[in-house]
C-alpha cells in the first residue's frame, strides 16, 4: 500500500462523485447548437458587429468558440479563410477571460493560427520555416556578425520604433538578434528586450497577421528571461519564461515550450537543484520535439551528475551526445561537450583524456566567439590544474575566468570563482589575501544566494582563522553572516 | 445536480431549510461544476470529437481515476488533462473499431469506409 498523500483536489473529487452519483449532470451547450451559434458569431465577427469589449465569456460561449473552431476547419482553404482566421484570432485574443484554469482560449488561439496559417497561400510550413530561422545557431559567420554588431542592438530598436510600417522579417530579425546575444552580452539584451517589448505592445500599428505578434512577444519574453538568468536575476528570468510560454501557448507550433521549459533548468542548475536536474530531466527529454532542446536538456543533465559527483553517470550522457548530430552542427555546444567531458575525466584521474578535451574545447571556442563558454573552459582548466596542485597558475585563470565574467555582468560566477581563488590562496599561506577574496564576494553570495558557495566560504574562513589568529571579529562577523544567509 | 450550464442557473440547486455546511458543500460544487468539470468535458468535446454525453463519462472516469491514484505534489491540472485525453482517444478507437465491426456484418463487401474512421480527426488535420 502506498504510504503518498492523496493530492490536495481529491476530496473535491470525492465529493463531486458522490453527489452526482445516478443524477443528470447539466453539459452546457449540444454540439449541434454550439455549431449553430458559432456560424452566427462568425459572421458577426467578421463583419465586424461583434465587439470583445461587449463580450460576456461565459461556458456557453467558451463552447462557440471551440465549435468557431470546427467551423472554420470545415472552411475551404483560400484567402477568405485566412482572413476569418485572423479576424476571430484577434477577437479572441482581445477577450476579457476570467479562470481560465485549462488554457482554452491558449488552445483555440492555436487551433485558429494552425487553420488559418493553412489556409494561407504559402500553407503552415512557410510560415513556420520563418519562424524556424530566429532559433538558428551553429553559422559561425552569422554568429561573429551578429556578435560584432552587438552595439548597434540598441540603434536598431530605435529605428524599428520610430517607422510608421513595421516589416515582419526586420521584426524578426532583430528578435534573433535578442535571442543570440542574450548569451553574450545578457546586460544589453535584458535592457534591449524592454524596449522590444513596449514596441509589440503598443496598439498603434498592426504587426503581421494571426499569430505572428504572439510568436515574436514569446521570443522576446525568452531572451529577456535568458538574459537575466545570465545575470542571476532569478525572478525577472522568471517572469520572462512565463510570459513566454503564455504567447507561445497561442501560436502554431507551440513546439516552441520546449525552449522554454529547457531554458528553465539553467536556472535550477545555476541554484543548485542538481538533484531535481537528475530526477527529471530523463522524463522530461522524453517530451520534448525540437532536438537542439533535448541535447541541451541532457547537457544541463549531466552538469548536474558532475555536481552530484555521479561521474560515471555524467561520463555516458556526454560519451552517447558525441554522436548527436545537433552537438556537430553546433560549436557552443560542441564546446561546452568536450569542456564537461575534460572536468569529468579530470575528477576521474584521466589527466591525458582531461587535456584533449579541453584543447578541442578551446580550438573551437578558438574561431567561434563564445565568451561565456571560453570563461567556463577557463575556470575548467584552472580547477584542473588546481587538482595537480599548480596552485599559481590555477589562481591566473581563475582571475582570468573571473575577470570575464564580470565583464559579462555575470556577477554570481564572480562571486564563485572569488571563493575558489580564496581557498587556493589559504592552501598557498596567504590568508589575508584569502580573507579579502571573501569578504568581496560575500554580497554576491548572499545577493544570488549562493548556498554551495557560502557553505565553501565559512569552511574557508574557520582555515584562515586556524592559521591566522588576528582579525578575529571581522572573521566571526563574516561566518555569523554566512551562517544567517545559508539557514 | 438539477439544472446547469450558465443561463440555466448552474450546477446544484438548493432549497428550503439547507444547513450552512450544505450550503458550503452546493458552493463548493458549483465551483468544481465550472471551473474543473465543464472545461474537462469541453476538452473531451471538441478536442477528441465526442458527443457531451460521451465526454462527461470520460470526465467522470477520469476523477475515479484520480482518487485512486492522483498524489500530493503533482500537477492535478496536467495529470487530469492528460488523463482525459488519453480515456477519449480510448473511447474513439473502441468506438471505430465497434463501427467498423458493425459495417464489415451489416455489409461485407464495403469495408474501407469503415476503416478510414479509426484515425484521429487531430492526427488527420495535421498530416493535411
Amino acid at each position: 500500500m502506498s504510504t503518498e498523500q492523496e493530492h490536495e483536489v481529491v476530496p473535491s473529487i470525492r465529493e463531486w462523485l458522490a453527489a452526482t452519483t445516478d443524477v443528470e449532470i447539466p453539459l452546457g451547450m449540444s454540439r449541434k447548437e454550439a455549431r449553430w451559434r458559432a456560424r452566427e458569431f462568425l459572421a458577426a465577427v467578421v463583419a465586424g458587429t461583434a465587439v470583445p469589449d461587449q463580450v460576456e465569456v461565459d461556458y456557453d460561449f467558451t463552447d462557440i468558440l471551440w465549435a468557431s473552431i470546427e467551423e472554420l476547419n470545415g472552411k475551404p482553404l483560400g484567402r477568405q479563410t485566412f482572413d476569418e482566421c485572423d479576424c476571430f484570432y484577434q477577437f479572441v485574443a482581445a477577450l476579457s477571460v476570467e479562470n481560465d484554469l485549462f488554457d482554452e482560449r491558449d488552445e483555440v488561439l492555436h487551433r485558429a493560427a494552425r487553420v488559418g496559417w493553412r489556409s494561407a497561400p504559402g500553407g503552415l510550413e512557410t510560415v513556420l520555416e520563418a519562424r524556424a530561422a530566429t532559433w538558428k545557431h551553429g553559422d559561425e559567420r552569422r554568429h561573429r556578425e551578429v556578435c560584432e554588431t552587438a552595439d548597434q542592438l540598441t540603434e536598431r530598436i530605435e529605428v524599428l520604433t520610430r517607422q510608421q510600417v513595421l516589416e515582419l522579417p526586420e521584426i524578426r530579425e532583430t528578435c534573433a538578434r535578442l535571442v543570440k546575444l542574450s548569451n553574450i552580452c545578457p546586460s544589453m539584451v535584458a535592457a534591449a528586450t524592454v524596449a522590444m517589448g513596449a514596441l509589440l505592445g503598443s496598439k498603434d500599428r498592426r504587426i503581421g497577421r494571426l499569430d505572428d505578434i504572439e510568436h515574436l512577444k514569446g521570443v522576446v519574453a525568452l531572451a529577456s528571461a535568458m538574459a537575466y538568468r545570465n545575470l542571476g536575476r532569478w525572478d525577472l528570468a522568471r517572469s520572462g519564461y512565463a510570459r513566454a510560454a503564455s504567447a507561445f501557448r497561442r501560436t502554431a507550433e507551440t513546439s516552441d515550450l520546449d525552449r522554454v521549459e529547457v531554458d528553465r533548468l539553467a536556472i535550477e542548475l545555476a541554484k543548485g537543484g542538481c538533484a531535481t536536474i537528475a530526477a527529471s530531466v530523463p522524463a522530461l527529454v522524453q517530451t520534448l520535439v525540437v532536438p537542439r532542446d533535448k541535447t541541451k536538456a541532457q547537457l544541463i543533465l549531466a552538469q548536474a551528475l558532475i555536481d552530484l559527483d555521479r561521474l560515471h553517470d555524467a561520463m555516458l550522457i556526454l560519451e552517447r551526445l558525441r554522436q548527436d548530430p545537433v552537438i556537430g552542427s553546433e560549436p557552443a555546444f560542441q564546446a561546452w561537450l568536450f569542456s564537461k567531458l575534460g572536468v569529468v575525466c579530470s575528477y576521474l584521474g584521466k589527466d591525458a583524456e582531461a587535456v584533449a578535451a579541453f584543447k578541442a574545447s578551446g580550438a573551437i571556442l578558438k574561431r567561434f566567439f563564445h565568451p561565456l563558454q571560453l570563461a567556463d573552459l577557463t575556470g575548467a582548466v584552472g580547477k584542473h590544474l588546481g587538482k595537480l596542485g599548480k596552485l599559481r597558475e590555477a589562481i591566473t585563470l581563475y582571475l582570468a575566468a573571473r575577470a570575464e565574467f564580470q565583464r559579462m555582468g555575470q556577477a554570481k560566477f564572480v562571486g564563485y570563482y572569488s571563493v575558489l581563488v580564496a581557498e587556493l590562496m589559504v592552501l598557498l599561506g596567504k590568508n589575508e589575501d584569502a580573507e579579502a577574496e571573501l569578504l568581496a564576494a560575500l554580497p554576491l553570495i548572499e545577493r544570488f544566494d549562493l548556498k554551495r558557495e557560502g557553505i565553501a566560504a565559512v569552511a574557508l574562513l574557520r582555515e584562515a582563522m586556524a592559521n591566522r589568529r588576528t582579525d578575529l571579529t571581522t572573521i566571526r562577523q563574516l561566518r555569523d553572516q554566512l551562517r544567517k544567509e545559508l539557514h | 445536480v438539477e439544472r446547469g450550464a450558465s443561463e440555466r442557473g448552474g450546477a446544484v440547486g438548493t432549497a428550503k431549510g439547507t444547513t450552512v455546511r450544505q450550503l458550503r458543500l452546493a458552493a463548493e460544487l458549483e465551483g468544481f461544476y465550472r471551473q474543473l468539470f465543464l472545461p474537462l468535458v469541453r476538452r473531451a468535446t471538441w478536442k477528441h470529437g465526442l458527443c457531451k454525453e460521451d465526454a462527461r463519462d470520460v470526465v467522470q472516469d477520469a476523477f475515479v481515476l484520480a482518487v485512486v491514484k492522483l498524489r500530493a505534489g503533482g500537477n492535478a491540472r496536467a495529470w487530469l488533462m492528460s488523463t482525459v485525453d488519453h480515456l477519449a482517444t480510448n473511447l474513439r478507437r473502441k468506438g471505430a473499431r465497434r463501427a467498423r465491426l458493425e459495417a464489415r456484418w451489416l455489409n461485407p463487401m464495403d469495408e474501407s469506409e469503415a476503416a478510414g474512421a479509426d484515425i484521429d480527426p487531430e492526427a488527420r488535420r495535421r498530416s493535411e
